[in-house]
């Protein structure tokens, strides 16, 4: 077997446990419990602080190895930094992760960034990462409210062998091909089908206003958000409720005030 | 046990994922909130409640191991009287006069895989002729899975992850008497069964002209394999029996305590059917759930 990253990281600190990974008889398991039945008795700030490094990295180790090599390789990945994806590791253990995606061209969200809020679950990589948009944006699989994202992958048809590079060229793909049938959100799916001018324009307001997309602001959808806006509602609230009643004005002072 | 894997799943899924529109202008403001019908605090109410009871499920399952010791298998007897199961009790009954012992195995979904799992260990720790043909069996599948289109690196690392340990289970690097009780530690064991969703996946898919009429719903063989055999903690159907069985290479009994459960008919089914000799690992069913039996001596 091969050597672990979580018992590296533990040997690193202690290196009186060296000993023990080198009887250790390969699975996990046997390391777990020769590390638990040491004697610390004499040393008891020197176990809390191993227990601590011990329990803190609770996911398996060959996870978190696995884990490194997926980061690593949508950082060093070229045909991934020219699609505009990123990520950036938030802790230790990997478990907190930023993603950013670049709005593809010719769609609405072209010129945007769009961040992602990456949460990788214990039982990773045999449940899926846990993600959304925190960029808010207007897409028929897209909650406008939340970020949930609505796609296959990352709920019954994840697969343990997928990573995150993959993960995040499937969402990716979704912001070019939305897929209103099966919508997370079904206002913006509504629109979608029924008038997509206006879908269009709207998702285009967001990039510019929500994900620093560069294009010119839409005077017309300006005007009308701060004329809500002057109702004592706040922008981002103001934006939300004209793009849900497809920017006619009195439609969304009627939903607010009612 | 179907409730305990629709728990796992629900897991799996995000919790705001069915939200619908009306859900998410509740949110936007609530200075303009539209009042919800009120079926929509009634679903909730039924599904918390719902969610309620398969947390309790799910809670008790994980008290028990993933693989008890070896029990005298009038445990399965007592299990059953007149009054909650007059047939089952009788099944039960007839069944501990071929077998002596059980394994019980943790209801999550994993328990078809697991049992089969163990049962595979047990025969390579007695067989170092077996083990041997077990480990060419098990190394031929990174480039079967490969060749089938599995994404490279991962599959790569889930097959070396289990050759790796039947080999340390030949050369004795694992010791004898610490293998079974391995298959304890969970993350360990995850590794272990994901390579046999895999490879159940795998031989599925090499002969899929053959399985894909099997499926239902119009529902083509690949997403069939992806979303029932090979997400974890998804019970096995008799396509995914099929599939491992034939993936090790190694057949098994099934004793069924459920007639009808039976593809026969019968009280037991071997896979593949009609085996010249009776196999060496046999696995009991009641509905929903697998456990590991033994025969007497």
């Amino acid at each position: 077997m091969r050597p672990k990253a979580r018992e590296s990281l533990l040997f690193d600190r202690f290196p009186d446990t060296e000993r023990i990974a080198n009887e250790r008889t390969g699975a996990i398991c046997h390391v777990t419990l020769t590390l638990s039945q040491l004697n610390f008795e004499n040393k008891k700030i020197e176990r809390d602080k191993f227990f601590e490094v011990f329990i803190t990295s609770n996911m398996a180790s060959i996870a978190f190895s696995r884990l490194q090599r997926e980061c690593k390789e949508v950082v060093t990945n070229s045909e991934i930094a020219e699609t505009g994806i990123m990520i950036e590791i938030l802790n230790e253990r990997l478990t907190d992760i930023k993603g950013q995606i670049r709005g593809p061209p010719d769609t609405p969200y072209e010129g945007g960034l769009f961040d992602l809020d990456i949460h990788i679950p214990e039982n990773y990589p045999f449940t899926p990462p846990k993600i959304k948009f925190t960029t808010k944006i207007w897409h028929p699989n897209v909650s406008s409210q939340t970020g949930t994202i609505c796609l296959d992958i990352l709920k019954d048809q994840w697969a343990a062998s997928l990573t995150l590079r993959t993960v995040l060229l499937s969402i990716q793909a979704l912001m070019c091909t939305p897929e209103p049938k099966d919508p997370q959100d079904a206002v913006v799916a509504r629109q979608y089908i029924d008038s997509h001018t206006l879908f269009k324009s709207t998702a285009e307001y967001w990039t510019v206003k929500f994900a620093k997309g560069k294009g010119p602001e839409n005077a017309d959808y300006k005007s009308k958000v701060d004329k809500i806006r002057d109702m004592g509602i706040r922008e981002e609230e103001a934006i939300a409720v004209l793009s849900c009643n497809n920017w006619d004005l009195s439609k969304a002072t009627e939903y607010i005030f009612n | 046990m179907g409730v305990v894997d629709g728990q796992s799943s629900q897991n799996v899924s995000e919790p705001g994922a069915q939200a619908d529109a009306s859900a998410d202008k509740k949110e936007e403001s609530p200075a303009a909130v539209v009042p919800d019908s009120s079926t929509d605090d009634f679903k909730d109410d039924e599904n918390q409640l719902q969610d309620q009871q398969l947390d309790q499920i799910e809670q008790e399952q994980k008290q028990l191991p993933l693989v008890s010791d070896k029990i005298p298998f009038d445990v399965i007897v007592m299990e059953y009287d007149s009054t909650n199961g007059p047939e089952f009790r009788k099944k039960a009954e007839e069944l501990a006069v071929v077998y002596s012992d059980v394994r019980q195995i943790r209801g999550d979904g994993n328990c078809f895989y697991r049992a089969v799992l163990v049962g595979v260990t047990e025969l390579i720790l007695k067989d170092h002729e077996e083990a041997r043909r077990f480990l060419t069996v098990c190394e031929g599948w990174v480039d079967r899975l490969l060749k089938l289109g599995f994404p490279d690196w991962t599959t790569t690392d889930f097959c070396d992850y289990f050759v790796s340990w039947v080999k340390s289970i030949i050369n004795k690097e694992l010791k004898p008497d610490q293998v079974i009780p391995g298959l304890n530690e969970d993350h360990h064991c995850n590794y272990l069964i994901i390579f046999l969703r895999l490879i159940s996946s795998g031989y599925l898919k090499e002969h899929t002209e053959e399985y894909e009429p099997f499926i239902d719903n119009g529902q083509s063989l690949s997403d069939y394999c992806c979303s029932e055999i090979e997400a974890m903690w998804k019970d096995v159907d008799h396509l995914g029996i099929t599939g491992l069985v034939s993936a090790l290479e190694r057949p098994i009994r099934v004793e069924y305590m459920d007639r009808s459960a039976a593809p026969n008919g019968g009280w037991h089914y071997d896979f593949p059917p009609e085996q010249a000799e009776a196999p060496k690992i046999v696995l009991l069913y009641r509905p929903g759930h697998y456990d590991l039996i033994y025969r007497k001596d």
